[in-house]
C-alpha cells in the first residue's frame, strides 16, 4: 500500500517538469517523499515550480547535445546521485500536425533530438550513477514516456510517432541490456491527456474525454514502485 | 579532439603489478580479462566537477582562474579550498602562470554568475578558502553553466564534460578525472560478471577527504574482504 512517504530518500529526475504529465510526475513524486530534480527549458517555469513543490530545478534543453552534460551534473550533484530517471520531455514535431510530406526534415530532426537523442544522451551520462544505485541496493530505473501513436500509424501524427516508436525499441533494448547492471528500463503510455502537448496537437479535442495528468502520474508513480520492489532488483545488488 | 579519456587517437596501455609484484604491460582492451574468478575489482566512481572557473578580482579589477581543489565539507557544494591564478589559462603550464592578485580575506570574486568570497588564505599565495555565495542548486547551476574541466597544457583544446567524465560516473566530486576508469566500459562489466569477477566503486576525490578521515578510512578498507589488484592505467608516450 502506498503511503505518503514509501518513496522517501529516493533521487528522481523528471525532463519536462513543469508542465501537463512532468509536472503532475514532480507533485505526486515529492508528495510520496522522493526528492526530486526537474528540468524544462523555460527559467521563470522552472523557478515557478521549485518553489511551489521544493524540487532542484534545472534550466536546460534535452535536444541540445551541449546542455545534456550540465544538466546531468546538477542532478546528481543536487541529489547525490541518482535512482531514477524519467524521459518526460516530448516535442509534437510539426504544428499543426502535417502530413509526413509535408514535414520539413528540420521537424523531422527536432522531434528526434527531443524524443530519442536527449533520453538516450541523458541515460547514458546517468547511466554510471543508475548502476552504482543498483549496487548498493536501492534499485534503479529508468521510465520512457511513450505514446499510444508509438505502435499505432495516426495519420498526420508521422514526426511524433516515428520518434516514439523508436524509443520504444530503445527502452526494449535497453531493458534486456541493463537487467544485470540491475538498472529496469520501462515504456509507459500514459493515454491520452488534458495537457498543452495535447491541445497543441489536437485543439478541438473535447477536454472532459481526457485522462487528468496528475491521474495518468498516479500510475506511473505506482508502476515505478512497483518495479522498485521487484526482488530482482535486491538479486542483482547481492550478486555484486 | 584530444580529450582526457584516451580517445585522442594515441595507443594506451596497461601497467600490471602481479602478486609479486613484477610490472608487465598489456593492451588496453586486455583489462576484460585480467581477472579470474573470486576476484573483486574496485574502481573510482566519482564524475567530475567543472572545477575551472574564470573571472575577475573585484577589488583590484585583474582576471583570475580559480581552480576548485577540495571540498570543505562533504557534499557542500558552497565551500571549497581553491587555488588561484592569475589572467592566462590552460594553455600556459602552470608553473609559467601570472601570478594572482594578493588575496584578502573577505575580498569578493566575480566567477561568471557566480559570486565568491574569500574566507581565508592557507600557507601559499595561491591557496584560500573560497565560499560560493547561494543555495545548493544555484551554486551547481553556476558550476554547470560557468565552470570547465581543469586541464593539463598538453591539451590545448578545451575539454567538454563529456570528455572528463568515466562511462561509470556517478557523484561529481572529483575535481579531476579518476582517469584509471577511462578504461572500464560496460562491455568488461559484463565480461567480468560472466567469469565471476565481482565489480564494485567506491567514491573518491583527490583531498576530498581530511587526513584524519582518511586514515580512518583505509584502516576500514584493510580490514574488509578486499582481494586488493592495482591496476594502473598508462597513456603511452611513445
Amino acid at each position: 500500500m502506498a503511503t505518503g512517504t514509501d518513496l522517501k530518500e529516493l533521487g528522481v529526475a523528471v525532463t519536462g517538469g513543469t508542465s501537463g504529465l512532468g509536472m503532475a510526475l514532480v507533485r505526486r513524486l515529492i508528495g510520496r517523499g522522493a526528492q526530486v530534480a526537474f528540468v524544462a527549458r523555460n527559467a521563470e517555469a522552472v523557478e515557478r515550480i521549485g518553489t511551489e513543490t521544493g524540487g532542484y530545478g534545472i534550466v536546460g534543453d534535452i535536444g541540445r547535445k551541449e546542455d545534456i552534460y550540465p544538466i546531468a551534473l546538477q542532478i546528481t550533484g543536487n541529489l547525490g546521485g541518482l535512482d531514477v530517471l524519467i524521459n518526460n520531455a516530448s516535442a509534437l514535431g510539426p504544428t499543426p500536425l502535417a502530413l509526413l510530406a509535408d514535414t520539413e526534415c528540420e521537424e523531422l530532426e527536432h522531434a528526434f533530438r527531443v524524443n530519442l537523442l536527449g533520453p538516450f544522451r541523458l541515460t547514458k551520462a546517468l547511466f554510471g550513477a543508475l548502476a552504482t544505485s543498483a549496487r548498493n541496493g536501492r534499485g534503479a530505473a529508468v521510465i520512457n514516456i511513450s505514446s499510444d501513436a508509438a505502435v499505432n500509424p495516426y495519420l498526420r501524427w508521422g514526426a511524433y510517432g516515428a520518434t516514439k516508436a523508436a524509443l520504444r525499441h530503445l527502452t526494449a533494448i535497453w531493458a534486456e541490456e541493463a537487467k544485470a547492471d540491475g538498472i529496469s528500463f520501462l515504456s509507459l503510455d500514459p493515454g491520452d491527456m488534458d495537457t498543452p502537448l495535447h491541445a497543441l496537437a489536437v485543439p478541438d479535442a473535447d477536454r472532459t474525454t481526457l485522462k487528468r495528468p496528475q491521474d495518468a502520474a498516479a500510475e506511473i508513480v505506482d508502476a515505478l514502485y512497483g518495479t522498485l520492489q521487484d526482488p530482482i532488483n535486491l538479486r542483482v545488488a547481492q550478486r555484486q | 579532439m584530444t580529450s582526457a579519456n584516451g580517445s585522442s587517437g594515441r595507443p594506451s596501455k596497461l601497467l600490471v603489478v602481479d602478486w609479486d609484484g613484477l610490472i608487465g604491460h598489456l593492451p588496453r582492451a586486455a583489462l576484460g580479462s585480467c581477472f579470474s574468478a573470486s576476484d573483486l575489482v574496485v574502481a573510482n566512481d566519482a564524475a567530475t566537477l567543472p572545477a575551472s572557473l574564470k573571472g575577475i578580482h573585484c577589488p583590484t579589477g585583474n582576471l583570475i582562474e580559480v581552480r576548485l581543489a577540495a571540498w570543505e565539507s562533504v557534499h557542500d557544494p558552497t565551500q571549497f579550498t581553491a587555488i588561484v591564478f592569475g589572467a592566462g589559462d590552460h594553455r600556459t603550464r602552470t608553473e609559467d602562470r601570472i601570478s594572482p592578485p594578493v588575496l584578502s580575506q573577505g575580498d569578493r570574486l566575480s566567477l561568471g554568475p557566480l559570486i565568491g568570497i574569500v574566507e581565508g588564505l592557507l600557507d601559499h599565495p595561491r591557496l584560500f578558502r573560497l565560499r560560493l555565495l547561494g543555495d545548493r542548486a544555484s551554486v551547481f547551476a553556476g558550476l554547470a553553466r560557468h565552470g570547465r574541466p581543469i586541464q593539463y597544457a598538453h591539451e590545448p583544446e578545451p575539454l567538454a564534460l563529456w570528455d572528463v567524465w568515466t562511462k561509470i560516473a556517478a557523484d561529481p566530486i572529483a575535481f579531476e578525472p579518476p582517469s584509471a576508469g577511462f578504461a572500464l566500459d560496460w562491455r568488461i562489466q559484463s565480461a567480468w560478471r560472466q567469469r565471476g569477477v565481482s565489480f564494485s566503486t567506491l567514491t573518491h576525490a583527490p583531498a576530498f577527504l581530511r587526513p584524519e578521515i582518511r586514515r580512518s578510512t583505509c584502516g576500514s578498507l584493510l580490514t574488509s574482504r578486499i582481494a586488493f589488484l592495482g591496476i594502473l592505467l598508462q597513456q603511452s608516450i611513445s
